[in-house]
Parts: structure tokens; C-alpha cells; sequence
């Protein structure tokens, strides 16, 4: 009995769970709308989705796509469209991929309710089915120029039928001047004679005939001349299938005999090819990133093999890490504006120029070279000695660097080799002696950048010292003309406390000038100009004393009511507060400004003068009684000052 | 502002209210014999000292408070001369605005008799009320006023149980005063003050001699600071003996007057002091 009741419970338990898990699984089929970024394209998306353990994935039509009218009628718009359909979040079925670049057109129309703006720009597209993420059935690539949002040319186009990613049958590519038409076998691989005809002629121009996917001989037709290029394989070596793109290209070229061979790399079939192939790498991009699979084509050729063993993929490694940090050395001395200018006139610098500059191009150049063929994936199909004898041309660089093509007309003849160069023994022509190079010319490189650091910071704290020199007279020459303008105006005892200003900013900039260029001339620079502004503002401190009075005695002023004249008059008020500040303090600012100015006391006296004068405005409304009772014979300004709560400012500081 | 104006109105209507009042009562008339042609006495010489006090005692209302002595010449003491009248005039003022103030007071008057061959009393009080409307208006640089004083008067003789006898005066004064030595009336300024005074009286007593007196002075003033001036000047005088309209009195009066108005208010109720219709 118990054990019936236990199964009951335990069937309800598993009913309910699983019709809590369809429900769950209903109700998370979600429609997702807003914005949404792909592979770098960013634009607003509207899909289906659902949510199975915590992930999203994608399912039933999709489709995400931007266009800026504004950005349209102001300038240029980029705009791009992909809709297709997902299964199971890989994409399936009918897809079509947009990239339009427009500007507006002339003029608009209205249909339908609706504006139309005419554009003209270029349209690319892409169309085709996709069975599990890969391209199945015929893929269709267009691009179309637009003007008046009309067609009027195709510029490329091409057509290419694939199962399951792999290119089937024949094909045809086409630009406005040729047509390329060729065939796969079923496997893929690259077959029989793909032929290239002029646009609208049906004579043949140029003919590559393959075998199995490996490239046997190219005919080419100029002129009614036909030229014939076999290639060179090395009949030891075996060979391995790769993808047609642009790497194949690039491996091609070491297949040839000769560097005259190698023209027919330059007609219109490899660009043709180049050109279709960088669509579908473009396709894959975004395909990738929003499938399971990679969408690239399984179009194929076959190259011989020279597969890179460890010690060559460590050698590689090292290059790529020591080209880089020597890139960016080389990068930031070669724009460094400063130094350009140094350069001009400093030998020295000159020189470090010109082992950055040969080191850059003579020694980093090649080491890019080889290392954008391993970007293309292609290092293994080549053979190293050609390899090499393309990287190096006339061998591995020597360890002592002649400058002369990168000095400057007329400038020594000099050469630059590390200290330790003999550590440095590369010989003959393989990737372990281009990684000794690549070492050699970052050692190089940060040797050259410590030497001109140092020569660059120098040159740095003269033009700093030079400023600040240049400062120094303007503060000068502020202060004197500043005397020069108010000097007539003013009492004579403000003048002469004026003129101690002034001669002391004249002593300090001679006893300035006569000592010798140290180290230590841009600290005492500096700190003269501190000084300078000081009495500057001393200066002017005391320039204003008079119009400071007056704001004085205007503000203890009150208008007062004499009846017996029917007038208000005014009346001067706290009189001997007013002249205890005209009459002790004023003189006693004045008699520190000839007697104790110092650039050390230049910021006490002009703080004081200034705090007074506020004082003096505050206690015209304060109750003053004791103050003035307190003033009553008072001629010390030291007391006074203390009377006013004005403690000394140097006494303050301690 | 309205409320200000309507209170103003009806204190300047009292003020009257209480002169007119004055002005009906009853008066005794005396027989006289008038001349045939009008006589001049000769000029008496008389020196004042006169104090001029105005205390503020609020925004609006001030005291003012007046003490002047007067000295008439006799035969003994020809120019420095003896005192004939001490006078104390006190009121409280109105100030309207700067153009207009009033006031209403009190004056007694202690006059000595200066007559040595007098067998009367020596000293009799007289009483007044009065009420003052000046009027301050600027002129250039200069102020001109117009003042007008109204005063009832209770006077008696020295003679021994001599009865009071009351009059009005009616005073009407223009005066202008000139800064000398600067643009304005300020401190430390001289001034020039030409004035001109009639006085009329009225009353029972007042028969046939209603021009009490006619006052032309010149003064010469110093404004020390808002709240002391002094001043001097000469004054002739001309008016009909209350006795005998047909006989005119004359005198040259040397005037020495102190003008002080201080303001014991705290300083938080003085401010501000010039914006009086704030």
C-alpha cells in the first residue's frame, strides 16, 4: 500500500515536471528588437530567439540592418542589410547580406504618403541558400553602381554553386572587363582550364590549366602573342591541398622558375580571384560570428609542402614578439616631431636618425615580409631557400650598419654596430639567422633610443629653461612698464617704494644672468619667475594704494541730515581708524617696501597690504568703540595691525 | 506710501487748526494818537547769541530746541550792551522730506527790563506757542527757504500786576543760503545767507501797528560739520511800537548764532539716513 501510494506520487511529481518544463520552453520563445552588433556592424536587429539552459539561441527569421537618413542627406551613408533565417541558431535557408554606400541623389519624389531621396553610391550583394551554417546551392555576388537609385553598371559579379561548402561544377566571375569561367571536381579541388575572356570579345586572354587542383601551366594571349609559363614544382616534394585565396597567390609565386614567370600573377584572372575570394572572407566574418560553422567555401588547390618544423615555428615566434617591440621603438623616434627637429641641427641626432630609418627599412622591412606570409598561412608551402632569397635579396644584413644613404649630404661617413655585435654570428639564410637579425635590431633600436632619450631630455630642459628665460623678461619688462605708466600719478613716496620694486627685479635678473648654464640655472629660473610675479604683484599692490585709499575714504563716508541747511552731507566716519591707515599704515608699507623687500618678503608685504585694505572696508559697519578708543596716539603700525586683527603673515607661516 | 501722506495731511491740519483757534480770541483795544507823519525812533544796537539745537529723535521727528540771548544797548553799555531777553523755543519737528518740515512748540521768554529808571519789576515771563512751516528748495549751488512761523502770543508789562495781553504773529521768512568757497553746502564750507523777515501781528492789542517788524539781515556762515555751523551776521529791523502804529522803532542787530544738530540714536536706527520717503 505504501509502496502504491509512492509510485502515485511520484508519476504526479514527473507530470508535473515535465508539463513545468514545456510551459517553461513555450514561454521562453522571445522576439528580441533593439540594437545589435555583428562582426563590427552595428545596426538594429529584430530576431526570434529562445532560451535553453541559460543560453540564447537563435531560431526563425532574423534580420538586422542600418541606415542613417540623416547622416544620408548630410554627408554619406553606410548602410547594410543581412536577412535570412536561423535553425537551431545556425543560420539556414535564404540568406541575403546588403552593404550600400550612398550619397543623396538629386532630388526626391513622394510616393505614397512617403519621401523618396534618390542616391547614388555603390551596392554590394550577396545572396544565396545556406544549409547548417555553410553555402549550399548558388550563391550569387553583385555589385551594383547606383545613380538616382537606378543600376547603371555592375562592376563584379559572380556565381558559384556549392553542397555543403564545397564549390561544385562550373563557375563564372565577371567585372566590367573580363569574364572568368572555370570548374571544380566534386571534391573541391580546382580542375581543367579556367579561362578568362575579354568583356564582349570571346577571344581567350588568359588560360590557367589545372590538374587535380594543381596549377600546371598558364597561357596568356596579348596581342594575338601567346605566352606560355609552366610551373616549377619541386617534383620531391608532396603536396598538400589548400584554400584558394590570396595566400595560394602568393605561394604561386615561389613556384616559378624564374621572376619573369611571375608576370602572369599580375593579370586580370588572379585579381578576379582575389576579388571573389575577399567577398566570401568577408561573408565568413559575419557568418562565423553569428553561426556554429565557418562559411568559407571549400574551394581548393594543392601546393607543395614544406611543412615548418618546431624549431623554425619557435624562430617565427621570436621574430613576431622582437619585430613588434622594435616597430613601436622604431614608430615613435621616426614621428617624433622633436627629434625631427633636432635632427636638423645635432649631429648626433642626425645619426640616431639615420640608424632608426635604416634599421626601419632595410632590416624591419624585410622581417614584415615574412611575417605577412605567415599571416596568409602560406610559410609552409614554401620552400626556405626561396623563402629567404626573397626575404634577403643580397643576403642577411651585416652587423655594422653603413648610414651613409640616410645621412644627410656632406655629414661623416658613420656606421653603427651594437657593443656586443660579435655575439651576433648569423650566417646563410634561414629563419634562425632572421631571428638574430630581428634581435639585433631591437638591441639596436633601444640602444639608439636610450642615446637620443637622454639627448632629447636635454634639449628638453633647455627649451624648458628658455621659456622660462623668456618669462622672466616678460614679468620684467611687465613691471617696469607698469611703473613707467602709473609712475606720474602717484605720490612720491609710493614712487619711490615703486622704484626698490623695481630694482630689486633689475638685481636679481643680472645676478641671474652671470651665472654660468648648470643643471641647477632651470630651478633658479624658475624660481625667479616666482619671485617675478611676486613683485609684480607687489608692484601693482602698491601702484593701487592711492585708488585704495580713496575706496577708503568713499566708504567711510555717510550721508547725514543737516536740518538747518535742508541738504544731506557727508560726514567722514571712525576717523581715526581711516587715519591710522593713511597715516601710520600706508607709510609703513611703503617704508617695508624700500627697506626689507626681498623676493622672500615681496609675498608677505603685498598679502598684508591687501588684507588691510579688506580690514579697512569691513570695519566701516563694525562696532568699533574699543578699536578707536584704542587707536586714540597709536603710531606703531605693528600695534595697529594687531588692533586691526591682523597678525603678521611671516609669523603666521611658522 | 499712501497711509504716509494721508498721516502727514492731517497733522499739518491740526497744526493750523490750533493757530487759527488762537487767532479769534478776543482781543482789548487801546485808544492811540497817531501822528501825522509816521516817526522813526532813532536805531537801538542790539547783539543776540543765539543757539540753535535740532535733535533727532526718530526718523521723522526731531526737538528742537532754540536759546538765544538778547542784548540791547543802553545808555551805560552803548555797544557791548545788557540783557534784555533770554529766549527758549523748543518744539517737536516733522520732517515731511527734504523740502518740507514742520513744527510745534513752545517758547518762554524771560524779558528784563531795561530801562534803569524803571520802578517796575525787572523780569517778566512771556509765553508763545507756535508752529512752523519751512519750506527747503535748491537753487544751483545754493538752497532757498521759505519759512512761515505762526505764534500766539501771551505778553504782559512789567508793571506790577500788569495783565497778559495776547496777539498772533504772522511770519513769513525768505531766506537763501550761498556756499562761498565751494560747489555745494557741505563741510568746511563758508556760505552767504541774506534774509528777509516780516512779521505781522494781530490781536485785540493790535490797532493800528500790524507790521510788528521787518528783518534784513546778512549772514556770513561756516559749516564746521553736518552737525555744527556757525554763523554772524547784521541785521537791520523796522516795525510800527504796538502803542502807536505811526511810530517806527529801527534797531542793527549783531547776530552770533551756533547751529548744532546731533543724533544720539543708535547707529542701526540711523540708517539710512537721506532716503526719508524709503
Amino acid at each position: 500500500m505504501i509502496l502504491f501510494r509512492t509510485i502515485i506520487r511520484g508519476l504526479c511529481a514527473t507530470m508535473l515536471l515535465i508539463l513545468g518544463g514545456i510551459s517553461m520552453i513555450q514561454a521562453q520563445e522571445n522576439t528580441y528588437r533593439g540594437p545589435l552588433r555583428i562582426a563590427g556592424y552595428e545596426g538594429e536587429a529584430v530576431f526570434q530567439y529562445r532560451i535553453v539552459e541559460g543560453d540564447t539561441l537563435r531560431n526563425g527569421p532574423f534580420r538586422i540592418q542600418k541606415s542613417d537618413l540623416q547622416s544620408l542627406l548630410q554627408n554619406e551613408d553606410t548602410s547594410f542589410l543581412f536577412s535570412g533565417d536561423f535553425k537551431d541558431n545556425t543560420p539556414e535557408g535564404a540568406w541575403k547580406l546588403r552593404f550600400g554606400s550612398f550619397t543623396s541623389g538629386n532630388g526626391s519624389e513622394v510616393v505614397d504618403y512617403q519621401y523618396r531621396v534618390l542616391v547614388n553610391g555603390v551596392q554590394e550583394e550577396a545572396s544565396g541558400l545556406v544549409s547548417e551554417g555553410r553555402p549550399n546551392g548558388t550563391w550569387n555576388i553583385l555589385v551594383n553602381q547606383i545613380e538616382n537609385s537606378e543600376i547603371t553598371g555592375t562592376s563584379f559579379k559572380s556565381k558559384i554553386d556549392f553542397q555543403n561548402g564545397v564549390p561544385k561544377g562550373s563557375f563564372q566571375i565577371e567585372d566590367t572587363q573580363s569574364t572568368l569561367v572555370g570548374r571544380f571536381l566534386r571534391n573541391g579541388l580546382a580542375h581543367d582550364q579556367w579561362a578568362l575572356y575579354g568583356g564582349g570579345d570571346t577571344e581567350i586572354e588568359e588560360d590557367w590549366y589545372f590538374k587535380d587542383g594543381i596549377l600546371e601551366r598558364v597561357e596568356t594571349k596579348n596581342e594575338g602573342e601567346i605566352t606560355e609559363w609552366r610551373l616549377n614544382y619541386d617534383e620531391k616534394a608532396d603536396f598538400k591541398t589548400v584554400k584558394l585565396g590570396e595566400g595560394y597567390l602568393q605561394a604561386l609565386r615561389f613556384q616559378a622558375s624564374s621572376k619573369d614567370s611571375l608576370s602572369f600573377l599580375k593579370g586580370s584572372l588572379p585579381k578576379l580571384l582575389v576579388q571573389n575570394t575577399s567577398f566570401y572572407h568577408k561573408l565568413d566574418t559575419i557568418f562565423t560570428e553569428i553561426g556554429t560553422t565557418a562559411f568559407y567555401p571549400e574551394w581548393k588547390v594543392k601546393l607543395p609542402y614544406y611543412p615548418l618544423d618546431s624549431l623554425e615555428k619557435a624562430h617565427l615566434q621570436n621574430i613576431r614578439s622582437q619585430v613588434s617591440e622594435a616597430k613601436s621603438i622604431s614608430d615613435i623616434l621616426l614621428n617624433s616631431s622633436q627629434l625631427n627637429l633636432l635632427k636638423l641641427s645635432d649631429e648626433e641626432a642626425a645619426y640616431g636618425y639615420a640608424v632608426v630609418q635604416t634599421i626601419s627599412e632595410e632590416w624591419l622591412q624585410p622581417l614584415y615580409t615574412l611575417l605577412s606570409y605567415e599571416g596568409l598561412g602560406v610559410l609552409d608551402y614554401i620552400q626556405r631557400s626561396k623563402l629567404m632569397a626573397d626575404i634577403w635579396p643580397v643576403g642577411t644584413p651585416s652587423t655594422t650598419i653603413d648610414l651613409q644613404a640616410y645621412l644627410e649630404d656632406g655629414a661623416t661617413d658613420r656606421t653603427f654596430s651594437l657593443p656586443n655585435a660579435e655575439q651576433f654570428t648569423w650566417q646563410g639564410n634561414d629563419l634562425q639567422a632572421s631571428s638574430q637579425v630581428a634581435q639585433y635590431a631591437l638591441q639596436g633600436l633601444q640602444v639608439i633610443e636610450r642615446q637620443l632619450g637622454v639627448k632629447l631630455g636635454k634639449q628638453q630642459s633647455q627649451q624648458e629653461l628658455l621659456i622660462l628665460e623668456e618669462r622672466l623678461i616678460r614679468l620684467n619688462d611687465s613691471l617696469q612698464s607698469y611703473i613707467d605708466s602709473v609712475g606720474n600719478k602717484l605720490p612720491k613716496s609710493h614712487l619711490k617704494a615703486l622704484r626698490s620694486v623695481s630694482a630689486l627685479a633689475e638685481k636679481q635678473l643680472s645676478a641671474y644672468a652671470s651665472v654660468p648654464e648648470t643643471s641647477e640655472k632651470p630651478t633658479m629660473a624658475r624660481e625667479l619667475v616666482g619671485c617675478f610675479k611676486e613683485l609684480n604683484r607687489l608692484g601693482r599692490a602698491v601702484g593701487t594704494l592711492p585708488q585704495q585709499s580713496d575706496s577708503i575714504q568713499k566708504r567711510y563716508v555717510d550721508g547725514v541730515w543737516n536740518p538747518f541747511v535742508a541738504v544731506v552731507m557727508e560726514e567722514q566716519l571712525k576717523k581715526r581708524i581711516t587715519s591710522a591707515y593713511q597715516k601710520v599704515l600706508v607709510p609703513y608699507f611703503l617704508n617695508q617696501t624700500q627697506t626689507s623687500l626681498s623676493c622672500e618678503t615681496a609675498a608677505d608685504i603685498q598679502q598684508r597690504m591687501e588684507q588691510t585694505y579688506r580690514r579697512m572696508l569691513a570695519l566701516r559697519d563694525e562696532d568699533t568703540k574699543r578699536l578707536e578708543r584704542k587707536l586714540r596716539k597709536e603710531d606703531d603700525p605693528e600695534t595697529v595691525l594687531e588692533l586691526f586683527n591682523l597678525e603678521n603673515p611671516a609669523t603666521e607661516h611658522e | 506710501m499712501r497711509t504716509t501722506y494721508a498721516f502727514h495731511t492731517i497733522w499739518l491740519c491740526v497744526l493750523f487748526t490750533i493757530g487759527t483757534t488762537f487767532g479769534i480770541s478776543a482781543q482789548e483795544q487801546e485808544k492811540e494818537e497817531l501822528p501825522l507823519e509816521s516817526k522813526y525812533k532813532d536805531p537801538v544796537t542790539r547783539t543776540w547769541f543765539n543757539t540753535y539745537g535740532n535733535i533727532r529723535i526718530s526718523k521723522r521727528l526731531f526737538w528742537d530746541a532754540q536759546t538765544h540771548f538778547r542784548f540791547v544797548e543802553t545808555e551805560s553799555t552803548p555797544y557791548l550792551s545788557q540783557i534784555g531777553q533770554i529766549y527758549n523755543r523748543h518744539a517737536i519737528g516733522y520732517i515731511y522730506s527734504k523740502k518740507f518740515n514742520a513744527s510745534l512748540g513752545g517758547v518762554v521768554r524771560i524779558n528784563f527790563n531795561t530801562d534803569p529808571a524803571s520802578p517796575d519789576r525787572n523780569v517778566v515771563p512771556e509765553w508763545r506757542i507756535w508752529h512752523q512751516y519751512q519750506f527747503a528748495l535748491p537753487l544751483g549751488s545754493s538752497m532757498i527757504y521759505h519759512r512761515i512761523r505762526i505764534e500766539h502770543r501771551w505778553t504782559q508789562g512789567f508793571a506790577e500786576n500788569s495783565d497778559y495781553i495776547f496777539r498772533n504773529r504772522w511770519r513769513y521768512m525768505f531766506r537763501m543760503k550761498t556756499p562761498l568757497n565751494n560747489h555745494k553746502l557741505q563741510p568746511k564750507t563758508f556760505y552767504i545767507s541774506p534774509e528777509a523777515e516780516l512779521i505781522m501781528q494781530s490781536g485785540k492789542a493790535v490797532v493800528a501797528s500790524p507790521m510788528e517788524d521787518l528783518r534784513i539781515t546778512t549772514t556770513l556762515g561756516y559749516i564746521a560739520t553736518p552737525r555744527l555751523s556757525f554763523a554772524a551776521g547784521l541785521m537791520y529791523s523796522q516795525g510800527q511800537e504796538l502803542s502807536n502804529g505811526g511810530i517806527y522803532k529801527q534797531a542793527w542787530t549783531l547776530r552770533f548764532h551756533m547751529y548744532f544738530s546731533p543724533d544720539f540714536r543708535k547707529v542701526k536706527n540711523k540708517l539710512p539716513e537721506i532716503h526719508f520717503n524709503d
